[in-house]
């Protein structure tokens, strides 16, 4: 699709009105080379290159030379038996070269392609220009994700380079059904967006609902695919994440095979993964790598840790203040003990270290590498202990907090643990007012919210609420993957005796 | 009592200000609904505050209700 | 009333399970026992069967006016002046049961749990979670019940399983040293409370699903039984832990679990009942402040059927705090009043419908023109 306002103004046949315009185009742009040429016979002929030195391998740049090349037989230096008669009869009518080109006319092509890394060479007494597509600087090399490491599986990660990323998912899924649909957008980034689904796979009202939610960001300015989602996402204030993000193309691929739609973007490594339900968020790629027992233990686990992260610091806050009772009496002596002397309620003192948490979390991140996990580590531990020594927390809410910490790096979707940490400051002040009564009004009413999120047309807690007894076998436990012949959050891909890749015979 | 007025007029303001701006775009028939709602909140508002021991709901169930309720419960329990 | 919204029969199964178990399964021993002895089983048997004739009805009214509530029998059946005045006594009866569920949910932290609190934050909050759950639709409010129904149940189960070292089966008998007078008041305070409020459930009828009408029938009557079930169950455990004094003990069950010991670590496990207290009363009220709200808009022809919520939850609250002055105004208005009500108002005009729609099965032509034998 075009950006806005192209620039339709076509070439002209005369070079230097041309040559103005294009310096016009692109004045005070000094890394755009316009590079003039002079060929045929008596080398009066006159012919000149744009292109983005930035952007190209300049000592790749050869294009003039090759063009010419491919209308003489034989090695020529000057090129003087080339006329533009033969030039614009041979690439007019896109006659062979040895390297592919295109055809273009206007300005604004001229302007886009120069951008996209394409050598543009406009021929005196043409109106046409040929493009040629030359080797580009090289981006970051594919590498293991840094943010979803596994101990078992492909370590293949996408970059920034939209091709790059493109091609190693059409090696995973070698089917022409695997369709990407192409975006330009931005009148100032001019950036291309490709979304994909596999045709079988995915559901016909949820590919529409994207693209009606799509419609009209070809005029906004992204800068990344995180950007995408904020633009297509119906529910903006919830602090449940509505879509996925990952880096791994083996995570991506098996998202495609689910039936659902993936966006990539130039110059951004994250793809993401439209819709995004509730229970996707326990599970990783990593999980259908090893064997059932130890993934639906793993499972368990990630639902404890989840609860944990959510609910252990209210859960203490609740007991303590108002329900002692329920510790067991042993315990209950040692928690008393621990909390003698400590002047704030167990909400205070419980807000307090988790707000340092956090903070300590959040400079974590942007510390220097060099220094920034001791400096975290070491900075955990002397808070911990000064504030127990200064009598602000007691020991177990140290334990407490970390615990919750712990229990919120485990969570594998970076998303999802933000939005537990979020939620989890909402629980603490309802524990803190009314015990567990209040933490049970709370969870009814976060679970109503959940209960109420769509994204992009289906219920967020789909296999949950409405309760599909046969999606809990990817939930609650990983079932072994010959029971999991079709995916189990969607049913288009045909499943009789189908493989576990799930490509069966005929689509619905 | 101040506890309890506090109470009431902490609910009463809270719905308006929740649901002011919806209610100004309600149709007829829904405004006068809310409004009789509206009265039947501040009467019985009144009863909570003050404590006093006028007719409330109940007392009107009771009314059409007690008499033959309390024969029958009165003729079960009787020994038989 | 929205043809978009359709509830699965699963769903629709597990509603009537919120609405017959509700807050029920922890009151329920106490006044069935107190006015039937050890014979308050069988008042159990006894009107589960009467509960089940009322959902027969429903169902047969389901089949017979398809998509109708009960408020659109009343109007197809009776005309417009009767279903008018039909619909302002079922309106009177769930102005009393709302807030006397969330009046029981006040009473039960305040007396039991947290008792420095005062009721309104208890009930100001559950109203709180009741509007706005309501506000969501029916179609969230089928989605969400599945799960905590099974969750509350599962609670209840687990504690009556973890109490089996405390009865003493010897408490049930002598079975009816009163004669069958008291069997037959524990009959008629169990027929109103819980059993019989599953007339209201015909105003939840048109959001079945018709697709799956042949399942919806089992699928009720299977929650239903499900419900008698563990209803029956509690009062079978209440006079077994408790033998004579089970009528006098309030939350029969919470105080089954407070004498739970199964080793160090299983004691105390009151919250639990607790939780499934909370959530049952919530489900059931949540329910009756929808049907509440369903019978207003039917009767006034709103167009706007979400605007009053908060009004009728406004109202509610502040009567769920006025709603009696001491413990034996509760008793006389839940066990003596209100059964009366429930008879005589939402079980007879269901049956009422029945008959009426029994006899004009061949005379009278439906509305949309099919015969009754819809499967």
């Amino acid at each position: 699709m075009s950006p806005q306002a192209p620039d339709t103004d076509r070439l002209s046949a005369d070079m230097r009105a041309n040559r103005r315009r294009i310096d016009h185009i692109f004045s005070d742009c000094f890394d755009i080379q316009v590079q003039p040429w002079q060929y045929g016979p008596g080398l009066s002929h006159s012919a000149f290159s744009v292109y983005c030195r930035s952007i190209v391998i300049e000592k790749d740049v050869k294009s003039f030379k090759q063009t010419l090349q491919s209308l003489v037989p034989h090695e020529l230096g000057p090129a003087e038996s080339v006329t533009p008669e033969q030039i614009i009869r041979v690439f007019g009518r896109h006659g062979v070269s040895p390297q592919p080109y295109r055809l273009i006319s206007t300005f604004g092509e001229v302007q886009n392609d120069v951008l996209e890394g394409y050598v543009v060479l406009i021929f005196d007494g043409w109106d046409q220009a040929v493009a040629y597509q030359v080797g580009r600087f090289p981006k970051r090399p594919v590498s293991e994700p840094v943010n979803e490491p596994v101990v078992q599986g492909p370590r293949e990660g996408t970059i920034e380079d939209l091709n790059t990323n493109l091609g190693m998912l059409r090696q995973r899924l070698k089917t022409p059904r695997l369709k990407a649909v192409s975006l330009t957008v931005g009148s100032n980034v001019q950036s291309k967006i490709v979304y994909l689904y596999l045709e079988n796979a995915v559901d016909p009202n949820t590919l529409a609902e994207f693209r009606r939610r799509l419609a009209g960001i070809e005029q906004v300015d992204i800068i990344s695919t995180s950007y995408v989602e904020q633009w297509i996402e119906s529910h903006a204030w919830s602090p449940f994440p509505q879509h996925r993000y990952t880096e791994r193309t083996d995570t991506a691929a098996a998202a495609l095979l689910d039936g659902k739609v993936i966006v990539l973007m130039e110059n951004s490594p994250t793809v993401l993964i439209c819709p995004a339900l509730f229970v996707e968020f326990f599970g990783t790629s990593e999980d259908y790598y090893v064997r059932t027992p130890f993934a639906s233990m793993i499972r368990w686990l990630r639902i404890v840790s989840y609860f944990m992260a959510a609910s252990l610091p209210s859960l203490y806050i609740a007991l303590s203040t108002f329900h002692p009772e329920l510790f067991p009496t042993v315990l209950l002596l040692a928690v008393m003990d621990s909390r003698e002397g400590i002047p704030f309620p167990a909400f205070f003192e419980a807000m307090i270290m988790e707000f340092s948490f956090e903070l300590l979390r959040e400079a974590g991140i942007r510390l220097p590498r060099p220094v920034g996990p001791a400096v975290s580590i070491v900075g955990a531990l002397v808070i911990g202990q000064a504030a127990i020594s200064a009598k602000i927390a007691s020991p177990f809410m140290v334990i407490i907090v970390a615990l919750t910490g712990i229990a919120s790096f485990s969570i594998p979707h970076y998303d999802m643990a933000i939005a537990l940490r979020i939620v989890r400051f909402p629980l603490m002040a309802s524990a803190g007012l009314l015990g567990l009564f209040g933490m049970m009004i709370a969870y009814l009413l976060f679970f109503l919210h959940l209960a109420c999120l769509h994204t992009l047309g289906q219920p967020y807690l789909s296999g949950l609420a409405p309760l599909k007894l046969r999606d809990l076998r990817d939930i609650l436990i990983r079932a072994p993957l010959r029971t999991l012949t079709r995916s189990p959050r969607n049913r288009r891909l045909s499943g009789a005796g189908g493989r576990p890749t799930g490509e069966g015979a005929g689509s619905r | 009592m101040l506890e309890n007025f506090v109470v009431a007029s902490v609910f009463i303001i809270g719905m308006l200000v929740t649901d002011g701006s919806r209610v100004k775009r309600l149709p007829r028939k829904e405004k006068w609904c809310y409004a009789v709602l509206g009265l039947a909140s501040l009467y019985v508002a009144f009863l909570f505050v003050s404590q006093a021991p006028w007719p409330n709901w109940p007392d009107v169930l009771h009314a059409v209700y007690g008499g033959p309720a309390e024969s029958l419960t009165r003729y079960l329990k009787a020994s038989g | 009333m929205n043809p978009r919204e359709t509830i699965s029969s699963s769903q629709m199964a597990f509603l009537a399970t919120a609405i017959s178990v509700g807050s029920s399964i922890v009151y329920i021993p106490s006044p069935i026992e107190q006015a039937a002895g050890n014979a308050a089983w069988l008042s159990m048997v006894a009107s589960f069967g009467f509960g089940l004739l009322i959902l027969s009805c429903v169902l047969y009214l389901n089949r017979k006016f398809p998509g109708q509530s009960l408020v659109g029998c009343c109007r197809t059946l009776l005309g417009p002046l009767p279903a008018a005045i039909a619909a302002v006594f079922l309106l009177a009866m769930l102005f009393f049961a709302l807030p006397a569920i969330v009046a029981g949910i006040g009473d039960f932290m305040t007396n039991v749990v947290m008792k420095q609190t005062p009721e309104y934050a208890f009930n100001s909050l559950s109203f709180l979670a009741i509007v706005l759950t309501v506000r969501a639709g029916i179609i969230v409010m089928a989605r969400m019940y599945l799960l905590i129904v099974f969750v509350m149940l599962l609670f209840c189960s687990t504690v009556i399983l973890l109490a089996t070292p405390l009865y003493r089966p010897e408490y049930l008998l002598p079975l009816l040293p009163g004669g069958v007078k008291p069997l037959l008041h524990g009959t008629y305070i169990a027929a109103g409370f819980p059993f019989g409020e599953i007339a209201l459930f015909a105003m939840l009828m048109p959001y079945a699903d018709r697709s799956e009408n042949a399942r919806l029938n089992r699928r009720l009557y299977l929650a239903y039984t499900v419900t008698g079930m563990m209803l029956l169950l509690s009062v079978v455990c209440s006079t077994m832990t408790f033998g004579p004094a089970a009528g006098d003990v309030q939350f029969a069950l919470f105080r089954i679990s407070y004498e739970v010991h199964v080793g160090e670590l299983f004691q105390r496990i009151e919250a639990i009942i607790g939780i499934a207290l909370i959530l049952g009363s919530y489900m059931k009220a949540s329910l009756f402040l929808f049907i509440l709200n369903r019978i207003l808009v039917e009767l006034l022809r709103l167009r706007d059927d979400k605007a009053l919520l908060y009004p009728l939850s406004l109202v509610s609250l502040l009567l769920s705090l006025t709603l009696y002055r001491n413990p034996a105004e509760f008793y006389q208005q839940v066990y003596v009043t209100w059964p009366f009500v429930v008879l005589s108002t939402g079980c007879s005009i269901v049956l009422l419908l029945t008959a009426l729609a029994w006899l004009s099965r061949r005379t009278r032509s439906l509305p949309n023109g099919r015969s009754g034998n819809a499967p």
